[in-house]
């Protein structure tokens, strides 16, 4: 998996590239804990997440909890937004 | 950052260099010394040789001159011997004298002499006794005299009639002849190429140089001046600013005199230096570059052979090996490193036998918190129950569970716990518990999950979460109530067409313990078939990382009949079938894990 941060004022905009599993959501995890306190809203940019497994969501949702619920997901695929549907997570994360 | 070492080859090249330069000064010092010493002596030899060679050939020429002088003289004496005055003249002596055979001397130009019988006389009985064995002979010059008018020098032959006649010379005569022959003898006079050699008289003036023009004058330096020091030794004298090496020795009242230029003699040693100093330099580099380049193949490419090699076994190639066998520490650290890779990798194999022993214990644990069959339940008239899960390597979490809570009351569930590994199985394990635990009756289902999240959501600093399928059936009238906690929704097959149930969604369990979950219900009918899966079965891949996804187990589940006994197993079985043939042989990444549920009859 490939990941861009871009920072505009408090927003960071992460773009997730490739895949999401076991063995990538690591990396992902290493980005959020380097997060500014600063930070007021992360926004994931998915145009180019293929596949997320659970770790993936797991990380997910740990990008919600930590940042108190001001994260954005946006530009989801079909097939990444069918896992949250079938999760039940499209009701609780802001989806664009 | 951390500061680059310098390397060995480097180091040494350093410390190679620093030895090349001080052997290269010293021994260009001690060439210096050498040098210095061995040209002083071939010079002091050179100029002593060259007048050694010139006294010889003067005093040779003198005694040829006296002898042939003597031979005129025996010649003209035949017969008799009236004209003795006239000897003197021939030889250029001072006196002349016949004796007789027995040493008499019977006549003679110095009238002391007559009478006096040579044998008996100190100065000349010597000189008679050899004359008397060789017939003829000249006395060696001797050195000066204090008298100059004293004979000092004898020649003599035996005459035909027996007599002798004899020739004594004196200091004046024999200085006259040595002074002739130094004029005219002419020899070449020079040391070397830069030397001459020349004769001076007790006046210190010139009477014998070299008969070419090449002498430079340096004759004409050295005329007038007293010449001091012992004979034959080498001396520095310094004349008009120019410094010469001397050495001189005397014939009767002449000095001969050989000089060499210091400065053509410095030359010399400084050209001789140079040419050792090219050489020695020459050798120093050759050596240094030599050195160096062994340096580099015995230890600069070794060390990197071996380095590259500890990179790879550092990256996980434990079963490279160190062969560097160029010398024998090489080879001692070769065979180090290799007995260490191999007691790592025992060490390895070991706690991975007891990981693999503790992870198959894990498992059959986790294994054996599934529920079985009982033959009340396998036999049921009511329903068919089958479940199956095929592990892949790795411990994982998901579970299924089945349970009547009442004579009339089956739950069943399937779940998948995110993650693998002892984690999942742990969370799995407790998940499942507390959702047996919470899940007693048919009533408030929704309510009953709700609760059990609660319970999952505590604690779970991890982060961790279960997918969960769960359903409670009245298995007398076929009402069904079920929660759906975003679990991969179950294949309902009626009339022998399979589909995806349609269901709502509820948030995954364990993550948000707010979340509500609500209570569905579905009338199932006989002949009704409900395939619970994980999504091992849907994201199972292929050898091109495709998935198997959601169209296969559709396709391969339409047009069952659930008439056919073991309808539950059959089902189950033909979507395995269904995955292994679309995997080919790629490995299965996660737990497949199914549950079917057939509706045998009802009210």
């Amino acid at each position: 998996m490939n990941i861009e941060k871009k920072i505009e004022g408090n927003t960071v905009t992460l773009s997730l590239n490739g895949w999401m599993d076991a063995k990538s959501a690591p990396e992902f995890a290493g980005m959020l804990s380097e997060l500014e306190p600063s930070v007021e809203k992360l926004v994931l940019d998915l145009t180019g997440l293929e596949y997320t497994s659970s770790a993936g969501i797991r990380q997910i949702v740990a990008a919600h909890k930590k940042m108190n619920g001001a994260l954005t997901l946006k530009n989801l695929t079909p097939e990444v937004f069918d896992v949250l549907k079938m999760t039940g997570l499209d009701k609780r994360l802001n989806i664009e | 950052m951390k500061r680059k070492l310098p390397t060995i080859a480097s180091q040494l090249n350093k410390w190679l260099l620093l030895i090349m330069v001080l052997m290269f000064l010293l021994t260009t010092a001690l060439s210096v010394v050498i040098q210095y010493k061995v040209t002083m002596n071939d010079t002091e030899r050179l100029l002593k040789v060259s007048i050694e060679d010139e006294i010889r050939s003067l005093t040779h020429f003198v005694s040829e001159t006296q002898l042939l002088g003597m031979y005129f003289v025996k010649s003209y004496l035949q017969p008799g011997y009236t004209d003795l005055d006239l000897i003197p003249y021939y030889l250029d002596c001072d006196e002349a004298s016949i004796i007789d055979e027995n040493g008499i001397v019977l006549e003679s130009t110095n009238k002391n002499m007559i009478g006096v019988d040579l044998d008996s006389n100190d100065a000349t009985s010597g000189f008679f006794k050899e004359l008397r064995e060789k017939k003829e002979l000249l006395s060696p010059i001797p050195q000066s005299a204090g008298d100059p008018s004293e004979i000092i020098q004898y020649i003599g032959t035996e005459l035909d009639n027996g007599m002798y006649v004899m020739g004594g010379f004196s200091q004046d005569s024999l200085d006259s002849i040595i002074s002739e022959a130094v004029t005219e003898f002419i020899s070449s006079r020079h040391v070397n190429q830069n030397g001459m050699l020349f004769i001076i008289d007790e006046n210190n003036t010139v009477v014998s140089k070299p008969y070419d023009d090449s002498s430079q004058d340096i004759d004409k330096m050295f005329e007038g001046r007293e010449i001091h020091g012992e004979t034959r030794e080498i001396r520095e004298v310094s004349v008009n600013g120019v410094t010469y090496y001397r050495v001189f020795d005397t014939i009767s009242n002449f000095k001969i005199v050989a000089v060499l230029s210091q400065k053509r003699v410095m030359e010399n040693i400084r050209i001789n230096l140079i040419l050792s100093s090219v050489l020695g330099m020459i050798l120093f580099v050759t050596l240094f570059i030599s050195v160096s380049m062994l340096m580099k193949r015995k230890v600069t490419r070794p060390v990197k052979e071996i380095a590259g090699t500890l990179a790879s076994i550092t990256g996980g190639e434990l079963d490279e090996k160190v062969s560097v066998r160029s010398s024998s520490e090489f080879e001692t650290i070769s065979e180090g490193i290799n007995k260490t890779v191999a007691s790592i990798k025992k060490h390895i194999a070991r706690e991975t036998a007891r990981i693999d022993e503790e992870l198959r214990y894990a498992w059959e644990i986790q294994y054996s918190a599934l529920p079985v069959l009982t033959e009340g339940l396998k036999n049921n008239r009511y329903f068919g129950l089958f479940s199956s899960m095929n592990t892949a390597k790795e411990v994982g979490g998901d579970f299924y569970d089945f349970y009547m809570t009442d004579e009339h009351t089956l739950v069943f569930m399937i779940a998948d716990v995110s993650g693998k590994g002892i984690p999942a199985a742990m969370f799995m394990m407790n998940g499942k518990a507390t959702l047996r635990d919470s899940i007693v009756s048919a009533d408030d289902l929704g309510e009953s999950v709700s609760r059990a999240n609660v319970r999952i959501c505590d604690g779970n600093e991890a982060g961790m979460f279960i997918t969960a399928w769960v359903g409670v059936l009245d298995i007398l009238t076929g009402e069904l109530r079920f929660v759906n906690a975003g679990h991969n929704p179950p294949v309902l097959i009626r009339d022998g067409k399979a589909e995806f149930l349609k269901m709502k969604t509820d948030l995954i369990l364990g993550l948000m313990d707010d979340a509500e979950y609500q209570t569905q219900s579905l009338k199932l009918r006989k002949g009704d078939i409900l395939y619970l899966y994980t999504d091992g079965v849907t994201e199972a891949t292929d050898t091109n990382s495709g998935f198997y996804g959601e169209k296969r187990p559709i396709a391969a589940l339409n047009g069952i009949s659930p008439n056919e006994e073991d309808i539950c197993g059959t089902v189950c079985r033909k979507v395995s079938d269904s995955v292994a043939q679309f995997a080919g042989g790629a490995p299965q990444a996660d737990d497949i894990t199914m549950l079917c549920l057939s509706i045998k009859g009802s009210g």
